[in-house]
């Protein structure tokens, strides 16, 4: 492994570090570092485990509700709102992930689908009393925090609230390059090129795709709980399934076989979407047949691809 | 291409450079100053006001919030035709909130952070006007709201200038419900949406019910929003036996059911009522469809004949856009007009002086009288009832409808400021 | 009398669901046919669908004659299906299987906003044939002679394709492809013409169930996305490439929404996602499916 993937995460934290002064405006920057820690949490599952799930809106949803809610009926502080969100998610993905991945492959897909959909159910007309129904749970109150005796509000300014997000999120990439590069992220990827041999080795592999199952939505309830947080309001769109076709996009994007591939992904994916829809409507058509041309062409994702070409150049001195 | 053309000193400019560089000047550009959707071209002489334009235009409602983009522009260019507004130009900025609640508030941030609008005005959904409605109130920006929703004019949504040209379900529902148990029976079916407005038509049709109790309730059937196939509802309607069913679908399923009751022979059992249309579900759904059914509007382009300011903004959205205008483009309309002649009379963009402007006025600006109620900002205006023209009395093209009711505006009709949470 | 419906009521409703599944029944066997043979799932199949209504639209348009449409129509779409297959699908074989999947999830969109720009936002109405219109008198219910057709001729096309895979050489080669890809190819077949065809007929399905579903519900360009998810659900359900799995799903899952509705309206989208849950999670490989297949 070349300087430069095993020290990728560093500059990534670097680049998101300055974002709100690359970008246009603070509030783009926001959304690609909400949806890149989703689809870093993605790849956990998809890129490292091989697992492809259809269903990881619920778990970015949970976390939405779960910070949400709590926020708004329990009154709780703001780093409880968090934490309730995160645990939604990974309790939903203790049930979820117990039942689906009994199966594999596209039996799994289908099924990770139609638990998304049936959370998406209960926020739309089972709960809707709570969670507002379509209309999203709004008015959700963020909580000034105390740092060592100040008190301050996170969403003074559409920076302070950025670099709150920040912090979360370099820690989360801190964690999960500390999770994927230990042995336990050796075991996931064993799982990924050939489950019966891992077995053969010795590894309980439905407890260890568990458990990734389990990361994995950690990280994109962690996602969600933020979300709720900067957009006030818990939106019903983030558990409807092509949330989860969003996170599937801009980690393929990005390159879901490397470590930070989905965030650049998540990047990319975002800044097209709102550059070309400035110019038409038809933005879904551009966003669709690049990710074919990707899905063609570069299967290794931007980063993947770039990362292959700098290897290469290497190589040859 | 072999790698000798990326040796430095070679003077010649291979044809992948070119294109990056092409590629990140174009990027750059794109970059610096992401234009409009519409600019008028001397926006730049003086610096110009600033309309913040939200509309759902991805997703089920395109159409109609293209019809709202394009009856904004034309009260814009109307503006910048005479010398633009306080002698300066009005530059209308157009986002997409892709009827998504999350975009609709990335979007508001983007107008109201980066684009820096003076005035707002949106959305389709009533989910993403309410996005943008929170955004505008952090910024004190005044916001013209065009389209349907209960809680733009209540606590504890609604803000000092927040303003509401669109109905509320609530007005609509009482203006309907009156109307239909006067002419149409006494005994109800209801087939209601699994979404926002669907719910709220439905609640309020019940309150209606409350203080009439000689109307009979003989059931709901739910559906979910954008299912295809109804046909499975119309068993236990038929056998209930209502003389109105009444139904909240609205877009595609507006249109098939429509289409759905007309295949399965509901029409010669019962009255049928949709709680809104528009032009364009009509006419997906085909005149055969829409042949006999009821329905409820705010504005219908054939009121040309009866009220002048409709003929003013009918023809003139024909002779720009090539069709009668939905009414949703009214709303549009109606709304810019208000939001900027409030802008013009106050001779300032200062909120405070137009809400003052806007405040208990009455005006005409494309259907009739309207006023503005003072403790919510929500227009008071005229409703209608449409009936389906039969196939052979259908003669011209987009006139599908005869205007057979109307419910005069009345402030009784809406839930009373009390209850909306304002004080006195 | 159950629970306040009468007897002939729940025969209606029956029906009811019978002729709603079999829609759905038409999408599937497309969708089937293609995962099992070419373990492709094709997420871009409601575009086909929809791009077969539009077919429709377009032919009555020029002709004015539906029967003509008819068969215009799967030949049409089928070649479309053709021309993506060669493209965009073929370059895929031999890479990873989820592959196809994401190309055909980007075409979606590709083939959505291409109607779109072509054909516009608004959906047109899609008249239903004279010779077809008006209801049917069934004893029980009044019902349109439009849809008896439609499962009159659904059933046909199924029994047709039926034949085609049983008694013919070319559906002995794609049941054996289905079954063990490696064996047939070992016995000297050339696979990759045979995925081309069956992802043709596939598509050329899916286009005949779009310009059939016209008249009962208009044409637009989001009808296939509405229909999508339910499609998936009926096959994995049935069995990845159970044909038999595929009808009977179909027919399964239109009564379980019909009676849903009539009981538990507010269930009733969801239900169809509570059954997948429920049978995947006692039958792994669906209802008919085969164990192995697709893991």
């Amino acid at each position: 492994m070349s300087f430069l993937s095993t020290r990728s995460y560093l500059g990534l934290i670097l680049v998101i570090a300055v974002l709100p002064f690359i970008l246009p405006y603070e509030a783009i920057a926001t959304q690609i570092l909400i949806f890149g820690l989703f689809a870093m949490g993605y790849n956990i599952l998809l890129g490292y485990t091989g697992l492809l799930s259809f269903g990881h809106a619920a778990f970015f949803g949970l976390g939405t509700y779960g910070a949400g809610l709590s926020l708004v009926y329990l009154k709780v502080g703001l780093f409880t709102g968090l934490l309730i969100g995160v645990t939604a998610a990974v309790l939903g993905a203790m049930a979820v992930g117990f039942l689906c991945l009994k199966r594999k492959g596209i039996y799994f897909a289908m099924l990770t689908l139609a638990f998304g959909q049936l959370f998406y159910f209960l926020a739309l007309v089972v709960f809707d009393n709570y969670t507002g129904g379509d209309n999203g749970l709004r008015g959700v109150p963020v909580p000034p925090i105390s740092v060592g005796g100040l008190e301050f509000s996170i969403i003074k300014s559409p920076l302070s609230f950025y670099y709150f997000a920040f912090i979360f999120c370099a820690l989360s990439i801190l964690i999960m390059n500390r999770i994927l590069h230990s042995p336990f992220g050796a075991v996931l990827q064993s799982i990924r090129e050939n489950e019966k041999r891992s077995q053969s080795c010795g590894y309980n592999t439905n407890r260890v795709k568990w458990v990734a199952f389990l990361f994995s939505a950690f990280f994109s309830g962690l996602a969600g709980s933020l979300h709720a947080v900067y957009y006030q309001l818990a939106a019903l769109n983030t558990l409807y399934w092509t949330n989860s076709g969003t996170a599937v996009m801009m980690t393929i994007l990005g390159g879901m076989g490397t470590f930070i591939g989905p965030f650049v992904g998540a990047g990319v994916f975002l800044l097209i979407e709102d550059v070309i829809s400035v110019y038409t409507v038809s933005w879904q058509l551009f966003v669709g047949a690049i990710f074919m041309l990707f899905v063609l062409f570069f299967p290794l994702g931007i980063w993947g691809t770039l990362q292959e070409k700098f290897r290469l150049w290497r190589l040859r001195g | 291409m072999s790698k000798d053309k990326f040796k430095k000193g070679e003077g010649r400019i291979s044809r992948r450079t070119f294109l990056k560089g092409a590629a990140a000047l174009g990027g750059a550009a794109a970059w610096g100053g992401v234009p409009a959707l519409s600019r008028t071209s001397w926006a730049q002489a003086k610096k110009p006001i600033k309309l913040g334009g939200l509309y759902d235009l991805t997703g089920p409602f395109a159409t109609e919030s293209e019809d709202q983009r394009k009856a904004t522009l034309m009260v814009v260019d109307e503006y910048n035709d005479k010398g633009g507004l306080l002698g300066r130009p009005i530059e209308l900025i157009v986002r997409d909130s892709k009827l998504k609640t999350d975009e609709a508030a990335l979007k508001a941030k983007e107008l109201v952070e980066k684009e820096k609008v003076d005035l707002a005005i949106g959305t389709l959904g009533a989910h993403t006007v309410v996005a943008y409605n929170i955004e505008c109130k952090k910024h004190n920006i005044p916001l013209m709201g065009i389209c349907q929703t209960d809680d733009l004019n209540k606590m504890p949504d609604w803000g000092p200038y927040t303003f509401h040209e669109g109905l509320t379900p609530y007005i609509t529902s009482q203006a309907e419900a009156t109307w239909i148990a006067k002419n149409l029976g006494t005994k109800w079916y209801f087939m209601v949406g699994q979404w926002a407005f669907g719910q709220q038509i439905y609640n309020s049709y019940l309150k209606f019910l409350e203080k009439n109790p000689g109307i009979t309730h003989l059931g709901k059937s739910d559906y979910p929003l954008g299912g295809t196939e109804y046909s499975m509802h119309f068993t236990k309607i038929i056998d209930a036996k209502p003389e109105v069913l009444i139904t909240t679908g609205f877009g595609k399923d507006h249109t098939n059911q429509a289409k759905q009751m007309t295949d399965f022979g509901l029409k010669s059992k019962m009255k049928i009522f949709f709680v809104l249309t528009d032009l364009m579900m009509a006419k997906e759904a085909g005149q055969a469809s829409m042949a006999g059914m009821y329905c409820g509007t705010h504005f219908y382009w054939e009121m040309q004949d009866t009220i002048p300011t409709a003929k003013t903004f009918v023809q003139a959205f024909i002779k720009r856009w090539g069709r009668p205008p939905t009414g949703y483009a009214g709303y549009a309309y109606g709304g810019a007009k208000e939001l900027l002649g409030a802008v013009e009379r106050a001779k300032a963009l200062d909120p405070e002086k137009i809400r003052k402007q806007l405040e208990g006025r009455s005006y005409d600006n494309y259907k009739g009288k309207q006023w503005w109620r003072k403790c919510d900002h929500q227009s008071m205006q005229d409703f209608y009832v449409l009936k389906g023209r039969e196939p052979k009395d259908a003669t011209k093209e987009w006139a599908f409808f005869d205007v057979v009711g109307k419910t005069d505006a009345d402030e009784k009709l809406e839930r009373t400021c009390e209850e909306l949470g304002f004080k006195g | 009398m159950i629970g306040g419906i009468s007897y002939a009521s729940l025969i209606t409703q029956l029906f009811m669901g019978l002729q709603i599944g079999l829609v759905y029944v038409l999408l599937a066997i497309g969708l089937s046919l293609i995962f099992g043979l070419m373990t492709v799932v094709n997420f871009a199949h409601g575009s086909f669908f929809m791009f077969g209504a539009y077919m429709g639209l377009f032919m009555m348009g020029l002709t004015g004659n539906f029967w003509v449409s008819l068969v215009f129509v799967p030949l049409a779409t089928g070649l479309l299906g053709l021309v993506v297959e060669r493209f965009t699908v073929r370059p895929l074989y031999g890479r990873d299987l989820n592959d196809p999947l994401l190309l055909t999830f980007g075409l979606q969109f590709v083939m959505v906003e291409s109607v779109r720009l072509i054909w516009g936002t608004t959906g047109f109405p899609f008249d239903t044939p004279s010779a077809l219109t008006g209801p049917v008198n069934l004893g029980f219910a009044l019902f349109p002679l439009y849809r008896i057709f439609v499962i009159v001729i659904t059933a046909l096309i199924i029994f047709l394709l039926w034949v085609f895979l049983e008694k013919t050489s070319l559906g002995l080669i794609i049941r054996g492809g289905t079954r063990d890809s490696l064996m047939v190819r070992v016995l000297g077949i050339d696979l990759s013409k045979v995925w081309f065809l069956v992802f043709g007929i596939g598509t050329g399905l899916a286009g005949i169930a779009g310009v059939l579903a016209a008249p009962m519900r208009g044409v637009h360009p989001d009808m296939g996305i509405d229909m999508l998810i339910q499609a998936f659900v009926v096959v994995v359900v049935g069995g990845m490439g159970s044909l038999k799995g595929a009808v009977i799903a179909g027919i399964l899952i239109g009564v379980v929404v019909s009676f849903t509705t009539l009981f538990y309206p507010m269930m009733g989208e969801v239900v169809i996602f509570i059954s997948m849950a429920v049978v995947l999670l006692i039958r792994p490989s669906g209802l008919f499916g085969e164990e192995g297949l697709l893991e």
